[in-house]
């Protein structure tokens, strides 16, 4: 079953993005500041608009259309948490509980004991890093089959960034809890991702099985005349650049045999370098 | 035995590679012995906050390579072992080498030199 469907998803920042989530699987979503990651998330949480021809399910129905026992099956953590600012840790657990047929006291507990967090302290009174882990707590204790993550280690220390990945990672083996999360932090990524998708200007570049990406996008230096011109036409070219004779492209080479297509071209001298999800990340955007 | 095991997320390596390199090492060396358990999938993801789907293909290709064993409905164990030949495990360190001596070569150190330096970090 997918757990997200998502086809021709437009809107003001989102431009016909196509992605699915399959159950039991941990998609990373990396992009740069205002590549549109919140926008989606949103999107997906029903708290923001789509284009009316956009076609998008989450947990089988439109999002924000849920039945109440499907709505409690969604874990969102935010990317600013918000709310219960009054209260304690304890008294907002108490506060929510009840509406959460699944709620685990004892993985809360676990959870407050492992973040080290003070639970008789008022939400207001914590520091961002420890109102985010609030929220992590909040969402994952009652045990959702579908958590979205906007970046929810970007005020965390190492320390408490490390114990969420393993618990989030101990949860996901438990529960087969599918995930979706926003990141700026490769190697978090390529440690707990099966999938990943990567958005540039409202768009994906690169969806799919980490180790696929990782295998079928490469880049690929060359030698090539400077005077004659250079057409990419029937390959996947992510992007390219040049300096004097020697050429660079990020080419998703889809099971081609792109260096046989660019020697065939006049090129001479080929080079091809599988890249970390980091440099991958920097070529596109270079 | 999970502490042994090291990941570097960023290192350009798939991860069940590193983890597959990395147990065929220990099993070579001697440090997991003929017929001790390996660790669960579910413990080695959650300690080194991998996903727990890189530990399975990782397993797997050590149950190929038969230097484990998984007998039914029971944990995986190492196989009883034909040793490991020198060869072998003069294979597992040519990636190593290659390097070392490119960098070597990039400082134009030579061999004697790298030798020694070899030599005196033997000790």
């Amino acid at each position: 079953m997918s757990m997200i469907e998502c086809k021709n998803l437009s809107n003001n920042s989102l431009k016909s993005l196509d992605f699915f989530l399959e159950e039991g699987r941990v998609l990373g979503l990396l992009g740069k500041n205002g590549a549109g990651k919140t926008t989606l998330l949103s999107v997906l949480m029903g708290v923001l608009d789509k284009s009316p021809y956009a076609d998008v399910k989450v947990m089988g129905h439109v999002p924000g259309c849920w039945p109440e026992a499907i709505k409690n099956e969604i874990g969102y953590v935010p990317q600013r948490f918000w709310g219960f600012d009054a209260m304690s840790i304890r008294e907002a657990i108490k506060t929510i509980k009840p509406f959460y047929e699944n709620w685990d006291d004892a993985l809360a507990t676990e959870l407050i004991n492992e973040f080290d967090l003070p639970e008789h302290q008022q939400i207001k009174k914590l520091s961002e890093g420890q109102k985010q882990l609030t929220s992590i707590v909040l969402a994952m204790s009652f045990r959702p089959k579908l958590l979205v993550l906007d970046e929810p280690v970007a005020s965390l220390d190492p320390l408490s960034r490390r114990v969420f990945l393993e618990k989030l990672i101990e949860n996901h083996c438990d529960l087969g809890t599918s995930v979706i999360f926003s990141t700026h932090i490769t190697s978090d990524l390529e440690r707990i991702a099966s999938d990943v998708l990567i958005l540039k200007d409202g768009t994906s570049v690169i969806s799919g099985d980490i180790e696929s990406v990782r295998e079928s996008v490469v880049r690929m230096k060359f030698n090539f005349p400077k005077h004659k011109k250079l057409t990419f036409d029937g390959l996947s070219v992510l992007s390219s650049s040049s300096h004097g004779d020697i050429q660079q492209l990020l080419v998703d080479q889809g099971g081609l045999d792109v260096k046989q297509i660019l020697t065939e071209k006049g090129a001479s001298n080929i080079h091809c370098e599988h890249l970390n999800l980091d440099d991958l990340f920097l070529e596109l955007h270079s | 035995m999970i502490h042994l095991l090291q990941i570097k997320p960023n290192s350009g390596e798939p991860i069940y590679l590193q983890l597959t390199d990395q147990i065929s090492r220990l099993i070579a060396g001697g440090e997991l012995k003929a017929g001790d358990e390996l660790p669960s999938v579910r413990d080695v993801a959650k300690s080194l906050a991998i996903n727990p789907m890189t530990v399975s293909k990782s397993y797997q290709a050590l149950l190929a390579k038969e230097l484990v064993i998984r007998p039914r409905g029971q944990k995986m164990r190492v196989a009883e072992s034909q040793q490991t030949e020198l060869e072998d495990k003069l294979t597992m360190l040519k990636p190593l080498t290659g390097e070392l001596v490119q960098q070597a070569k990039e400082l134009k150190i030579d061999l004697q030199k790298l030798q020694l330096l070899i030599q005196q970090s033997w000790k």
